[in-house]
């Protein structure tokens, strides 16, 4: 049995001042993460700083299996559910660090990469930024 | 760090609009996959196009194979495929699914079952992931 901490993304402050009420916006954070050899993946989310304070606005970070080939370069081949995710609110400590397995089996599961997604949902007005590092705990047992 | 990625299918465009109405069709695209030394399997399928009308239900599933070189005409097959169903039914797309992988070899089959009439065609490429905690593998 061994393990394995991967460093996914430093810390990284996200923005969505400028999201209007009422909307969404996915961005991407990381793309075609490598995660081929892992039986246990959890993710894990360093929340630095956050100003969550609406009730109704949320950032989800989601992890989706990704795959790509040169056969057909052009197409972005993401899964249309994710294989884990956490969802950051104003009930969210800071600073805190929040932890999900990520599926390895069944639907959805990773494969050999990953894309890594930030979902914000903005339902009232404030402000709406969360300093944010990321990393996967990764298992071979 | 145990695992490998086996690039099973490569890119390939399959019809079955000239099967009959109502019938289901069996393709076996690959056999005797080695997965003897490895636990956990994920199937990753890439739907680069596809065409369904109706009811039309298309799968790409993994089968025990129990090749034998003590008989080697022989099909040995399991009955049932190795992870639950996946319905291929979207794309530009990714379906990935596993689990367990038991036995020595499996075999690729895809299946389709051309429910309404009219036009039936994929375009479909696979890896097959494998992992196993043995980190000399």
């Amino acid at each position: 049995m061994s393990g394995r901490l991967l460093p996914a993304i430093p810390k990284r402050t996200l923005d969505f001042a400028t999201l209007a009420s009422g909307a969404t916006q996915e961005v991407i954070l990381a793309d075609r993460v490598p995660l081929l050899h892992w039986r246990e993946l959890t993710l894990i989310v360093r929340v630095h700083s956050h100003t969550l304070l609406s009730s109704a606005n949320t950032i989800i970070i989601l992890v989706y299996p990704q795959s790509w080939t040169s056969e057909d370069p052009d197409i972005q081949f993401v899964t249309t559910s994710a294989a884990g995710g956490v969802t950051l609110g104003p009930a969210t400590p800071s600073p805190t660090i929040l932890n999900c397995p990520v599926a390895t089996v069944g639907y959805f599961s990773i494969a050999a990469l990953a894309r890594i997604t930030a979902l914000a949902s903005r339902q009232s007005a404030g402000v709406m930024q969360a300093a944010l590092s990321l990393e996967f705990s990764s298992k071979d047992a | 760090m145990a695992g490998i990625l086996i690039p099973i299918l490569p890119k390939r465009s399959f019809d079955f609009s000239s099967t009959t109405v109502g019938t289901a069709q069996h393709l076996v695209l690959v056999e005797r996959i080695d997965i003897s030394q490895y636990i956990d399997g994920i199937l990753a399928v890439r739907v680069h196009s596809l065409t369904l009308n109706g009811a039309d239900i298309l799968e790409l599933d993994l089968f025990g194979d129990g090749y034998s070189g003590q008989d080697p005409s022989m099909d040995f097959v399991t009955t049932s495929n190795l992870f639950p169903d996946m319905l291929l039914n979207s794309a530009p797309g990714l379906f990935t699914y596993g689990g367990t992988v038991l036995g020595q070899f499996v075999r690729l089959v895809l299946s389709a079952f051309h429910a309404t009439a009219g036009t039936m065609s994929a375009t479909l490429s696979a890896d097959l992931v494998l992992r196993s905690p043995d980190p000399s593998r």
